[in-house]
């Protein structure tokens, strides 16, 4: 009875240990992968804007539909599109609130806050040109960040689920 | 016009305090009145109602300019401009250039500010908002005057001093003989061409006509009126061209080639009397090479859109 009480314990360790490795791997997946809407939804908004002269609004209803749908509760397009719908506040001001509420939620670093909230001194604002030259620069960056996202995914995935595999190996061989 | 109406198309794009007092100083009784909102920057906030022009105080409108008359700051002239251009002034780059830009509901903003050398206008200073109305059968009683039969009409000019009504009785008489009727006379209907310059008589938005300007009517928005007349006889095959203010250069043939062609051309021009108007060069040559059969002269007499004469 004993044995099997210990061996129920021991399987549940070790099944927390690999789950919790897996949910910081797929952590880092989720923002790779979160990188890589955004990018996708800033380079649409670019080409929508520089070719058809399409309103921020417009843009964005046409981004949420496309881009970060698995991901809701991060589509910053979704976020600001609803701001910018309410009409209460400037471009400026509703995106910079887009980035923030994102923010809050931890999962990107303070550098890929600051490059998203760069794009409000421009939003709306600026000519075509201009809107041009700042998301294709943002991408751009975005771009660069996202292959960082890919390796440290990587590398680090896996690590997570092997540490949290030892981890618990440890606890187990303590415990029992 | 209805309370509602202005409250979504114009007091709730104005925002801010501006917007809010607005909205409670226009009731039921002077919303159909409102012509016109002045804003300037650091100047009282002022309502055009009835051909008087009103300021704005806390505790509603008043003749008098006192210094309790709500101002707007250059800030918020700056955002209201923004909200506006729906944030995202890239997209009414040819508006601003020409001075104005259209609301939804086909209100009319007009700009001033400073003008740079790319014809840009920056730092607004004021603005005025010249709130459309539809009156939908306003054109009753010109009807009989225009149509000849159920299926022809008379080429007709409009002449009218600003604010007397004459781009909405327009866009009634389009509508009109777009759908055909029964009532005060009758017509089949026909397909009308519109050439909206200044996108006034439709009120288009994404190309989409606002206003109901009938069933059988082709819209091209925000094209120059001669560029605009050529193309839409070459490719619409319109019945009725109708378009708003000629007498500019170059609508004289403009609107030969529709004559020409066997179309009919309804339009407007800005004067008071059929004799002022003829003595201009471009639009007098059309009145004395008879391209219109009716000329109907609008006043104010009686109201915006009241009949003073037909010839």
């Amino acid at each position: 009875m004993l044995f099997v009480l210990k061996s129920a314990g021991a399987v549940l360790i070790a099944s927390s240990g690999i789950m919790t490795g897996y949910k910081l791997k797929k952590r880092l997946q989720m923002r790779r992968d979160i990188l890589a809407e955004y990018r996708a939804g800033i380079e649409f908004t670019e080409s929508r804007i520089s070719l058809d002269e399409l309103a921020l609004e417009e843009c964005m209803n046409e981004c949420r539909q496309r881009f970060c749908k698995e991901y809701p509760e991060y589509n910053l397009f979704s976020i600001f599109g609803d701001k910018l719908s309410q009409g209460i506040l400037s471009g400026e001001e509703a995106w910079r609130d887009t980035v923030e509420s994102v923010s809050e939620k931890g999962l990107l670093s303070d550098g890929e806050i600051n490059l998203l909230c760069s794009l409000s001194s421009t939003l709306g604002r600026a000519d075509v040109k201009h809107h041009s030259e700042h998301l294709k620069t943002v991408a751009e960056k975005l771009d660069l960040l996202i292959t960082e996202a890919d390796v440290k995914l990587k590398k680090d995935g896996n690590l997570f689920i092997k540490l949290g595999a030892a981890a618990s190996a440890v606890l187990i061989l303590l415990l029992w | 016009m209805n309370c509602l109406k202005f409250k979504n198309e114009i007091t709730d794009k104005i925002g801010g305090t501006a917007g809010k007092l607005l909205s409670e100083a226009v009731n039921a009784e002077t919303v159909g009145k409102v012509k016109e909102i002045r804003l300037r920057t650091e100047k009282p906030l002022s309502v055009v109602i009835d051909d008087e022009s009103y300021f704005l105080t806390a505790n509603g409108l008043s003749l008098k300019h006192t210094d309790r008359a709500l101002r707007m700051t250059a800030n918020e002239m700056r955002d209201l401009f923004l909200r506006i251009c729906r944030n995202s002034i890239y997209a009414y780059t040819e508006d601003i250039r020409n001075g104005f830009v259209t609301l939804s509901g086909g209100h009319r903003v007009g700009i001033c500010g400073r003008v740079q050398s790319d014809g840009m206008i920056r730092d607004i200073t004021a603005l005025n908002i010249r709130v459309s109305k539809e009156i939908i059968g306003c054109s009753k009683k010109v009807l009989p005057f225009i149509v000849k039969s159920e299926r022809e009409i008379r080429s007709t000019l409009i002449i009218s001093p600003p604010c007397c009504g004459k781009t909405t009785l327009v866009r009634d008489i389009a509508r009109y003989l777009s759908n055909g009727g029964q009532s005060p006379v009758r017509f089949r209907g026909a397909n009308v061409g519109i050439i909206d310059e200044r996108s006034e008589i439709c009120s288009c938005e994404n190309g989409v006509p606002s206003n109901d300007v009938g069933v059988r009517t082709d819209v091209l928005d925000g094209c120059v009126k001669e560029k605009g007349i050529y193309m839409m006889i070459r490719s619409m095959a319109p019945s009725v061209i109708v378009t708003d203010e000629i007498g500019g250069p170059g609508d004289y043939a403009a609107v030969a080639s529709a004559i020409n062609s066997g179309i009919k051309v309804i339009s407007t021009t800005h004067g008071s009397s059929l004799e002022e108007v003829r003595a201009r060069k471009e639009i007098g040559n059309m009145i004395d090479d008879n391209f219109f059969e009716r000329f109907i002269v609008l006043d104010c007499s009686d109201g915006p859109g009241s009949v003073r004469q037909i010839v």
